[in-house]
């Protein structure tokens, strides 16, 4: 994956657009438009598209479920598909499941946009926007862990499969077990690696000293500000005209 | 020697199996390699050499891009890992990630029930294995706190139950005191004698020397050796 040049703030300000468009938006037409246009700019940076559909292939089945019940659940006079006098899907369920479905690959494909700027970096950033330091640690140290993790749970699922356990042949009462064995050496290490790092933080004497400075310091070029300004205004733009256009 | 299910082949066949990783430019060549049951076998490289890749696709966590693997004698392809964990134990390098439950009873009895054996039956199953690898004594103890050596014959003691007749050690020795070394050396001297089959990744010198009957040789993805008794 290729690193983008833009500023890690501008790529904040990207994301925070796209998604509070898409969470804003109720014309469906614009939801979708937001949809195309936060995987168009995902691409743009250089995602990598096969990976992305791979990454999203077990949420997306999630988020499909999710959307059907939100879709079944919505209650509306036009009724699209009926069984045996129940309305299953209504046009205003399907729209609002449909919806659902592009808002949380919206926030998905964001959070992808961001893993092309260096996290530290991103931290950076966090700080230079006056986000107390000690916030700003918490989410570095987050997503330093979050490979580490990910790997860990891998490694646990396939140690559970070779103890002789077919994960798609147990009984549906015994998953609820079986997930809290699997998630048991990721919690012990994840506890491990948070009493190690703190340590090795106050061995380092991290917080002694009330102010910090940084050896990393951010500085925004013009095209980071054009980046920026066209970010706020289109989506601004954007959000009036859902509400002008409502579907 | 003829296995149990009544094959009279290799345990483990490797046929010009080659391998690479999505990331990176190491390549496992070309390894064409047979493991039989009773038999301790030494794998040994310099870091980076393909050892834990080789282990790996052994034990079915990677799948070759060419080649073939057989175990008794059937084509792995198809196989998923839970086919692989009944007759082959895998040992991670860090036991801890292979250990999951409360107590340490619990943790070579767990896999069982959930495949269905009644806990009285599991429970002495796991009786017999723990009293043999020294663990009787730390029935209700936590796993995670116990001294690497035990945990590491706690996850061999889970992979035994599942009546393996091979089994994969990924770099066992590593942080072990030269007396805890000497008891899992000795342990798996003890399985082999049993009919389990051996194969031992390993840095460790003084294990290849005094224990292995064979010793496969590995260096930039290539077996560049194969030594027998």
């Amino acid at each position: 994956m290729k690193k983008t040049k833009l500023d890690p703030r501008s790529l904040l300000v990207i994301v925070l657009c796209l998604s509070t468009a898409v969470l804003v938006a109720q014309n469906i037409y614009f939801v979708l438009g937001i949809g195309a246009a936060s995987f168009a700019i995902a691409l743009a940076f250089g995602v990598d598209f096969i990976r992305l559909v791979k990454r999203f292939r077990r949420i997306v089945y999630l988020l499909l479920v999710i959307s059907l019940v939100q879709s079944i659940f919505t209650p509306d006079t036009n009724v699209l598909i009926r069984v045996f006098s129940v309305n299953l899907v209504t046009e205003k369920g399907l729209l609002m499941g449909v919806k659902t479905f592009v808002r949380m690959l919206v926030i998905l494909t964001s959070a992808s946009i961001m893993t092309t700027v260096n996290y530290r970096e991103t931290v950076q950033g966090l700080v230079q926007w006056k986000v107390p330091y000690l916030l700003a640690f918490m989410v570095s140290v987050a997503l330093r862990f979050l490979p580490i993790f990910a790997g860990e749970l891998k490694d646990s699922l396939t140690a559970l499969q070779l103890r002789g356990i077919d994960l798609k042949k147990i009984p549906f009462g015994k998953k609820l077990r079986v997930y809290v064995y699997l998630l048991t050496p990721v919690v012990m290490s994840v506890l491990k690696r948070a009493q190690t790092l703190s340590m090795a933080m106050e061995a380092r004497a991290f917080g002694a000293y009330p102010s910090r400075v940084s050896y990393l310091v951010l500085k925004l070029k013009a095209r980071d500000y054009i980046v920026q300004l066209t970010s706020v205004l289109l989506s601004a733009a954007y959000i009036t005209g859902s509400f002008v256009l409502p579907l | 020697m003829e296995d149990a299910r009544g094959f009279g082949g290799p345990y483990v066949e490797l046929e010009n199996v080659c391998f690479s990783y999505r990331l990176g430019d190491f390549r496992l060549r070309d390894v064409s390699l047979a493991f039989d049951r009773a038999r301790i076998t030494a794998v040994v490289g310099q870091n980076g050499s393909g050892k834990t890749t080789l282990g790996k696709l052994m034990a079915g966590i990677l799948k070759p891009q060419s080649g073939e693997i057989r175990l008794l004698g059937e084509a792995t392809k198809q196989m998923g890992l839970h086919e692989f964990g009944s007759k082959i134990g895998y040992l991670f390098q860090n036991p801890e990630r292979q250990l999951f439950a409360q107590t340490v009873e619990e943790e070579v009895t767990f896999a069982q029930e959930l495949l269905g054996v009644p806990p009285d039956a599991a429970r002495e199953k796991a009786g017999g294995l723990l009293r043999a690898l020294h663990l009787d004594h730390l029935k209700k103890a936590a796993p995670l706190k116990l001294s690497r050596g035990e945990k590491q014959r706690l996850v061999i003691a889970a992979i035994l139950v599942n009546g393996p007749g091979f089994l994969l050690l990924d770099e066992p020795s590593t942080a072990l005191d030269p007396e805890r070394k000497a008891a899992l050396y000795g342990m798996l001297a003890r399985l082999c004698e049993q009919g389990i089959g051996i194969a031992v990744i390993t840095h460790d010198d003084g294990f290849v020397k005094r224990y292995a009957h064979r010793v496969v040789t590995m260096e930039g993805g290539r077996v560049v050796r194969d030594e027998k008794d």
